[in-house]
């Protein structure tokens, strides 16, 4: 009990950071081959199925159209609330209660009896969603110990613990049969999900989950203030590291609590030197990025960086990195893209005095130096997936068709309903767009990451988060390397990636604040591919070309 | 009050009471006590079941029964464990003495000087200053701390801004036992303190007035009166802390770990988490729980079994 206490306390120190020790739901994707539809993850197993066709929702268009291949489509205003579209025309529900289970990050709400707004989504689905909202952090050990229990709910949000496909196997209902190929189309909203989504969701050569597809929003970032950068007269793009570090140099001023980087930019440097995703894949073989020759370039640069003082001195806390941002302190931040709409509401409402010249964009990956090739990483497409407990086995459509309401898009009457709620109770019109009343807010059910349609990327009251972030993803989705190993699930990944990663990311934290010296990183790679890295590549390349080819 | 239980129970058996008889007597008490005992059993002793996992390579979805059984494979990593499995227990080891030496008297010095302030309302104020640290979690702590002696905290923020260096204080390597020793000092002291001075209000004062009349001094009081009263509960204290001596606080290290690396912050408990944990490896975990457990009871037992040789109390009378 003492572990979970402490992990929440971390996390909420550490504001949800690139870290997310402990907390991280499933994470997996698929680098996908062009073309075919058959599965492809999730180790061998027969594959004598077609994934789920795609048939994209047919809605109000989005102001900025998205891709299924990555781009988020983007709403600049929420589609007219008379013109939503009803994707389902009766409510799915059988009348017995559907339980559930999933990560909230939000305050705890009333419970179902006082609660209008869960009463409403029950009277809308036609069952009551009995759905129990664990705190985020907690998730894992609940998950764990509900597992242990033998019971998991109809509905819920799968979490990346170790044998996960004996676990599904075990307890999970087998959804090929019901959503392979054109079957889809009686559950309109999770047709709607990219077909290429749905490889994540193949284990031992069998559908068991539903993909929550989330698009290059999982990519990271490196957030720039491109406010102060342009109210300075200094550049917003670079043209290689030495005018990259010549610009961090004039924006930081120490005596006045400022530096440009309110943490290290890792992956950004990594990114622009060219370094492969995590990892490197010939057709082949896989190598892990650690071993990449040009880590000692990276070493060199990150030094000079810390020689110039311009990294925050209290970078490598792990914590405050986002509040530096925000207050002006630091120019550069790395952080997750989701964070973007959230700076611009945190600004809003903490920094009031920023919030009217507040601008930010990612920052363009450049080249190195001469003879480098940079270019930007690419997150996994698919973060959380949606497993349907045995229990649910003899009401499968019933629960599928659950499922099907909580996936309906922007556009639709459903999310409307399951998002805002009723009318007039929770949720008001405030300049053509859904308010949520002091009520909506304290009641409303973030079932977001239990269900969801491929993630739209909106912030109502700021355009500019929208329409800049769909630029970068823009960019991204034409250049960006994918990691490899996404998608596939490796057994001695799961179980030793995470512990073998924290000796080498502690390692490079000490080079670059100059405790270790920079040979020590040689030595640190042979004993990682000792210690695991070189079984993990083995099985890589295993898994792979027995699910890829 | 460890002093007069035994006693009374001697004098019951001297008195030749059949078990019986005193049964009866006491059935009240024992239903009073139900509650609590359920409580511990349910709490304390069900779960110490669950060790088992320790020999077992233990699966949440097959559960503790049916996982598989894998012998002594879990304890490998104390047997042989790698370089970072020493560094965590040297960094325990460093960690648990300097806390012992420089931590533990700490409340005992702040007892003896709120015993001699002579304003009770001086003494009041000063006491709930110093024991309500305690009630803050180590996050918030650990935030203050960096507000402070961060590198961009109000300490460098002002050095800086007068043309100084910034000192940083939280991300230096060499200054972190200081700093998470100096934490647990302004966090506990306070506490620890009230034990302290309950024991000092049980010494008679009929005693401080006749070292007085032997012309005793404020020093010669303190060594003659005072701390022998405290050497009871000081004796015990000690003795209980031996037993959690290779726990020195996870919280409070894995959130300011990144600061300044595993090297100098892995201990124990980080260990097992980075390393267990972090890959569902809760066998190994269990395994180096348990050791840690058993070695903890050693100390207690050893450290109890010394006090008695010296003519303690210890944790319980012989």
């Amino acid at each position: 009990m003492s572990t979970a206490r402490s992990i929440s306390r971390r996390s909420l120190l550490l504001g949800g950071a690139g870290l997310t020790l402990g907390i991280g739901v499933l994470a997996a994707c698929s680098t996908g081959t062009p073309g075919s539809t058959r599965p492809t993850s999730g180790g061998a197993g027969s594959t004598d199925f077609d994934l789920p066709v795609h048939r994209p929702f047919n809605g109000p268009a989005p102001d900025l159209p998205g891709t299924p291949d990555g781009v988020n489509p983007g709403f600049l205003r929420y589609p007219e609330v008379r013109n939503l579209v009803r994707t389902v025309p009766e409510p799915p529900g059988d009348g017995r209660p559907v339980t559930a289970m999933t990560p909230n990050w939000a305050p705890a709400r009333p419970a179902m009896n006082e609660n209008s707004f869960w009463q409403y989504l029950n009277s809308q689905l036609g069952s009551d969603l009995d759905v129990q909202l664990v705190p985020g952090a907690d998730y894992a050990n609940v998950f764990s110990t509900t597992v242990a229990s033998g019971e998991l709910p109809d509905l819920f949000t799968l979490y990346r613990a170790p044998r996960l496909p004996e676990l599904l196997e075990a307890e999970a209902v087998d959804l090929t049969d019901h959503l392979a190929g054109d079957a889809i189309a009686a559950y309109p909203n999770l047709a709607n999900i990219p077909t290429e989504a749905w490889r994540f969701s193949v284990y031992n050569g069998r559908i068991r989950t539903i993909p929550l597809w989330r698009g290059l929003r999982t990519s990271n970032v490196l957030f720039q203030r491109t406010d102060l950068l342009e109210a300075a007269g200094l550049p917003t793009e670079f043209s290689d590291f030495d005018e990259f570090l010549d610009v961090a140099r004039e924006i930081s001023d120490p005596a006045h609590n400022r530096w440009a980087f309110a943490n290290f930019p890792m992956e950004f440097l990594r990114q622009c030197l060219g370094i492969d995703n995590r990892w490197t894949h010939d057709g082949e073989d896989f190598v892990s990025y650690w071993a990449d020759e040009r880590q000692a370039d990276f070493f060199e640069a990150g030094r000079k960086l810390m020689d110039a003082g311009v990294v925050h001195p209290d970078a490598f806390t792990g914590a405050g990195h986002k509040e530096r941002f925000m207050s002006g302190e630091s120019v550069f931040a790395a952080d997750g893209m989701s964070a973007w709409a959230a700076y611009y509401q945190n600004v809003a409402s903490s920094f009031p005095d920023v919030a009217g010249t507040f601008k930010i964009d990612g920052t363009r990956v450049f080249d190195f130096a001469d003879g480098y090739d940079g270019a930007p990483w690419r997150g996994a497409d698919v973060l959380e997936q949606c497993g349907i407990g045995n229990g649910a086995q003899d009401r499968i459509e019933t629960v599928l068709a659950v499922a099907n309401y909580l996936a309906a898009p922007i556009g639709s009457v459903e999310k409307l309903a399951s998002w805002y709620g009723k009318e007039g109770d929770h949720f008001t019109i405030e300049n053509g767009e859904p308010a949520r009343t002091e009520t909506g807010n304290v009641e409303w059910l973030n079932l977001g990451l239990l269900m969801n349609a491929p993630f739209e990327v909106e912030a109502p009251g700021f355009p500019d988060a929208v329409s800049v972030q769909h630029a970068f993803q823009t960019y991204l989705n034409s250049d960006a390397k994918r990691n490899p190993a996404d998608g596939l699930y490796v057994e001695s990944l799961v179980a030793n990636g995470g512990s073998l990663d924290i000796t080498m990311t502690d390692l490079t934290n000490e080079i670059l604040q100059g405790r270790q010296d920079a040979g020590a990183w040689r030595t640190a790679v042979d004993d990682y591919q000792l210690n695991g890295g070189e079984e993990i590549a083995l099985e890589l390349a295993e898994v792979y070309a027995a699910t890829r080819s | 009050m460890a002093a007069v239980a035994p006693e009374r129970t001697r004098l019951a058996t001297a008195a030749g009471a059949p078990t019986r008889r005193r049964r009866r007597r006491n059935w009240t008490l024992a239903v009073f006590a139900m509650p609590g005992l359920a409580v511990v059993l349910a709490f304390h002793y069900y779960p110490l079941v669950g060790n088992v996992i320790a020999f077992k390579d233990y699966l949440p979805f097959v559960g503790i029964w049916d996982s598989p059984w894998v012998g002594w494979d879990n304890f490998g990593v104390i047997v042989d464990g790698d370089a970072r499995f020493w560094n965590a227990v040297s960094n325990t080891l460093v960690i648990t003495a300097v806390q012992t030496v420089f931590v533990f008297p700490l409340p005992i010095v702040l007892a003896l000087l709120l015993n001699s302030l002579l304003s009770e309302r001086l003494k009041r104020i000063v006491q709930s200053i110093t024991y309500l640290p305690h009630f803050l979690s180590w996050v918030i702590i650990v935030a203050i701390f960096q507000t402070v002696f961060g590198g961009a905290g109000s300490i460098s923020a002002f050095l800086r801004q007068h043309g100084y260096d910034g000192l940083n204080i939280i991300g230096n390597a060499d200054a972190f036992i200081a700093l998470i020793t100096a934490q647990v000092m302004w966090k506990d002291t306070g506490w620890a303190a009230i034990l302290f001075l309950a024991a000092l209000s049980q010494i008679d004062t009929e005693l401080y007035e006749a070292s007085a009349v032997d012309g005793a001094g404020r020093w010669r009081q303190m060594w003659h009166v005072t701390l022998p009263g405290l050497r009871g509960i000081i004796v015990l204290l000690f003795i209980l802390q031996l037993g959690s001596s290779l726990t020195v606080g996870f919280e409070q290290l894995i959130l300011q770990q990144p600061a300044v690396g595993l090297r100098a912050s892995e201990v124990l408990d980080t260990y097992v988490y980075n390393q267990g944990v972090v890959g569902g490896n809760w066998g190994e975990a269990t395994a180096v729980g348990l050791v840690k457990g058993l070695i903890g009871v050693v100390l207690v037992l050893g450290a109890n079994k010394i006090a008695h040789w010296l003519g303690e109390a210890g944790v319980y009378r012989r």
